[in-house]
């Protein structure tokens, strides 16, 4: 009887410290550590035509000749090429994206061709230049914006290789983020 | 005569009650020593605790949403290398690209399991971005080195970048825990 009762409580205090030791092994057998996570949704870059590039009007005279549009509007021609007084214009494009980001240009990397109304005759156009040009760190979008003025030269035939009428045509430029 | 015996009845009795007590002492210490040496040999505390702490955060960087769903993926190693699907592209200018990376320490050569978050969300305060598919470098079971028991773990993630996802800078936490196997 007395034995008994004398069982119980060790029994007890057995139970207590197998607890105890599980409940110590646990808080060690397992562990986390918190990071934290981040990403930048930036805002798409998109390039809008502002000003079409635009040549203007010229005779050619006999053996043709070059119009240099420049990218700040300066104009030069060569041989016999003669402009009369209409206007003409670098193309421009509206560029916008993320402050502050870098992009590059990617301009054509030969010449573009222009057709005259009933696709007979050709004039091309090469030497593609830019303001401001892509540099080594690309252009800033300064404020989230950019305008991005685009010139070239005009290679222009004698008057029996290029008669008179409109001559157009298309380039492609690109523009992406560095 | 009779007060002999009476005194001898009790003396007999008293050695009676102390050989009982005697007893149950001895009972009762024998029974604490089995139950104390079976406890303890289911104790953890000869192993050294499994710790594991963070180094380097996860960053995926600048990404260029679009008006479909993308994702980005950051691979579970030092590289900090990120792919991309769907409508997510990314700039060149990549901004910071890091996979998170965690050392963990105890014992040494015990394995020991990685359990990695489901998902997690990242907000810029107003919307937000889910994080899923976590994968980690060892996968899911780790070794601890020769002395000293440590090992490094990159983890990396899947980031859902939604459709017209809004721009801005977002961020979130997720938890990374180990446990002897």
């Amino acid at each position: 009887m007395v034995s008994q009762k004398m069982k119980k409580p060790v029994l007890l205090n057995a139970a207590l410290i197998v607890a105890f030791l599980l409940s110590f092994g646990q808080a060690f057998a397992q562990e986390y550590a918190t990071a934290t996570v981040s990403a930048r949704i930036i805002i798409p870059l998109t390039a809008t035509e502002a000003s079409q590039l635009n040549f203007g009007r010229f005779f050619p005279g006999n053996q043709g000749g070059t119009i240099v549009v420049s990218p700040s509007g300066t104009v030069m021609t060569t041989s016999t090429v003669v402009p009369d007084a209409s206007p003409r214009n670098p193309g421009s494009f509206f560029v916008s994206g993320e402050p502050d980001a870098t992009f590059s240009i990617a301009l054509p990397t030969g010449p573009a061709t222009l057709t005259n109304s009933d696709a007979s005759k050709t004039i091309v156009v090469d030497d593609w230049v830019t303001i401001p040009e892509n540099g080594q760190s690309g252009i800033r979008l300064d404020g989230g914006t950019q305008t991005i003025m685009v010139g070239a030269t005009l290679k222009v035939g004698s008057l029996d290789e290029n008669p008179k009428g409109t001559y157009s045509g298309t380039y492609q430029i690109t523009f992406a983020y560095n | 005569m009779s007060y002999k015996l009476e005194n001898l009845f009790m003396r007999i009795s008293l050695k009676l009650f102390a050989l009982g007590i005697i007893l149950i002492g001895f009972s009762a210490h024998v029974n604490a020593q089995v139950s104390s040496t079976a406890a303890a040999s289911a104790t953890a505390r000869i192993v050294k605790p499994i710790a594991i702490e963070k180094n380097v955060d996860m960053s995926f960087g600048n990404i260029e949403a679009s008006a479909s769903l993308g994702t980005v993926v950051l691979e579970p190693s030092s590289a900090n290398s990120r792919t991309r699907t769907g409508g997510a592209t990314l700039p060149a200018v990549t901004g910071i690209v890091t996979t998170a990376k965690f050392t963990v320490t105890g014992e040494a050569l015990l394995t020991y399991n990685i359990t990695l978050p489901a998902s997690a969300n990242l907000s810029d305060g107003t919307h937000t971005m889910t994080l899923d598919h976590f994968t980690s470098t060892p996968s899911s079971t780790g070794l601890l080195s020769a002395d000293p028991g440590t090992q490094i773990v990159y983890v990396g993630a899947t980031l859902n970048v939604g459709a017209s996802q809004a721009t801005g800078s977002y961020a979130g936490t997720f938890n990374v825990t180990v446990n002897y196997n």
